[in-house]
């Protein structure tokens, strides 16, 4: 892609990028953290931000990772606005991704739901930087190379982020399994 | 680093709890209909934006102004509960009020505008559920109005490109109006009448600057309100507004797409016969 010239070329460009890129941008904010009921401003932010910004952009660069850092930004600016609001509200911080309601309505629905509630627990204990390189090696399926790269940071870096990252996410699928354990001795005690 | 593993990997060494529990993540893409949807309102804030870049300081203390100006009367409707009322005062649809008002005025003493009072029908919807049944035609950028059904509002030319270009603003996000301006509700223990409230002067605002032709303006205080208030009580009201803004803005096919979206949603608002006069049959 060339850099739009004209008004016009710029909004073409502008809705070619949209297209390809919604979908990744949609999925990075949600796994960095952003509510499901925030989603749709997280990601208008994004993408006004590209649309501003595009004039500027260097098509030599991968537009992908400029959407990342974009999207990184976002979710940084939405956690701490919501770390604040729910400061001065005096809650409690809302659990990300409250994906489906605790009653699935079967099994497998249930499990699923479970899962992804544990999956979301062990993302909010990381940092942003050590979500982000996690999401992206793990769920992304990203190389550690391509994370680097669309984190603009080395390649040491990402291991070791990788490293902490997983050391939480297993620190807290430990802690389920601690509790489960727990209330089945507890459950079997009292029978 | 080529050496890391995916854990999802078979020959990783996370165990069967850990990659189940990272399958379930793998799901995260949109529904089909939210990459329209976010597209439309997109649309509406790079087409009308810069706009608002271009007047807001000029307009602000006169804006500010006309948001103070909310009647002592309006503050009693709003003491009883009576948003629903309050929304058609401010969207001001003289067929939908006509229609509710033969309806319901002998059973109520007449509001600041002259309305009957009635209870809200229907829950007020979420701002982000009323844009999910945006067609998949949004990706249409500012046609020009359809010279044939024209409504009777009377659509404003988007400035050229030229000049759009010229004066859009660095930061679309500063030239938006502080959610401060309207921030009774934002303090700690405030009602859900306070938040009626600072939507009702908002909209009042918006719907002013609207019907005075500052399209910019408007456009400015009714995002201001979308951003502070995520769970409206005045959904339909903004709503509406939002489409006779977008249509006289030029920005037809955004307005066709969600005021065919409200209709569909809400078939028994009273802003239907407003909202109809945008929409396409």
């Amino acid at each position: 892609m060339t850099r739009p010239e004209s008004h016009v070329d710029r909004l073409a460009s502008f809705e070619l990028i949209y297209r390809q890129h919604f979908a990744f941008a949609w999925r990075s904010l949600r796994r960095l953290g952003i509510c499901e009921r925030d989603l749709n401003d997280a990601a208008q932010d994004v993408f006004l931000v590209v649309y501003r910004k595009l004039p500027e952009f260097d098509f030599e660069h991968p537009i992908g990772t400029w959407i990342y850092a974009i999207c990184l930004r976002v979710a940084s600016s939405r956690r701490r606005s919501a770390v604040q609001r729910h400061e001065q509200l005096g809650d409690a911080p809302e659990p990300l991704e409250k994906l489906e309601p605790a009653l699935a309505a079967d099994a497998e629905t249930q499990q699923l739901s479970e899962r992804r509630a544990l999956l979301a627990a062990a993302l909010d204990a990381m940092s942003l930087e050590q979500r982000a390189v996690f999401t992206l090696f793990e769920l992304e399926g990203r190389t550690g190379e391509e994370v680097a790269e669309l984190l603009g940071v080395p390649a040491p870096t990402v291991a070791s982020r990788l490293r902490l990252a997983r050391e939480i996410f297993r620190r807290s699928i430990e802690r389920h399994r601690a509790r489960e354990h727990f209330e089945l001795r507890r459950m079997g005690g009292e029978r | 680093m080529s050496e890391l593993k995916h854990w999802l990997d078979d020959s990783s060494d996370a165990d069967e709890l850990e990659r189940s529990i990272l399958r379930a993540g793998l799901e995260a893409d949109p529904p089909p209909a939210k990459r329209d949807e976010v597209w439309t309102s997109l649309m509406a804030t790079v087409a009308v934006a810069p706009l608002a870049a271009a007047t807001l300081s000029a307009q602000a203390a006169s804006a500010q102004a006309a948001g103070a100006g909310v009647s002592k009367a309006a503050a009693v409707w709003l003491t009883v509960g009576k948003g629903f009322l309050v929304g058609l005062a401010i969207y001001g649809a003289a067929e939908g009020v006509t229609e509710i008002s033969s309806r319901l005025s002998s059973r109520h003493a007449p509001a600041p505008s002259a309305l009957p009072a009635a209870p809200r029908t229907k829950p007020p919807a979420r701002a982000t559920d009323g844009d999910a049944e945006a067609s998949s035609t949004a990706f249409a950028p500012s046609p020009t109005p359809a010279s044939g059904d024209t409504p009777s509002p009377r659509p404003t030319r988007p400035r050229s490109s030229s000049n759009a270009q010229e004066r859009e603003p660095q930061n679309v996000a500063s030239a938006l109006p502080s959610v401060a301006a309207f921030d009774e509700s934002a303090r700690p223990g405030s009602t859900r009448l306070s938040q009626l409230d600072a939507e009702t002067r908002a909209l009042r605002r918006a719907r002013d600057e609207l019907r005075a032709g500052k399209l910019a303006d408007a456009f400015a205080t009714l995002e201001a309100s979308r951003r502070q208030f995520a769970a409206p009580e005045l959904y339909q009201e903004r709503e509406a507004l939002m489409i006779e803004l977008l249509y006289r803005s030029g920005q037809v096919a955004a307005a066709e797409q969600r005021a065919n979206a409200f209709l569909g949603r809400f078939p028994e608002s009273p802003h239907v016969q407003q909202v109809r006069r945008f929409s396409r049959p």
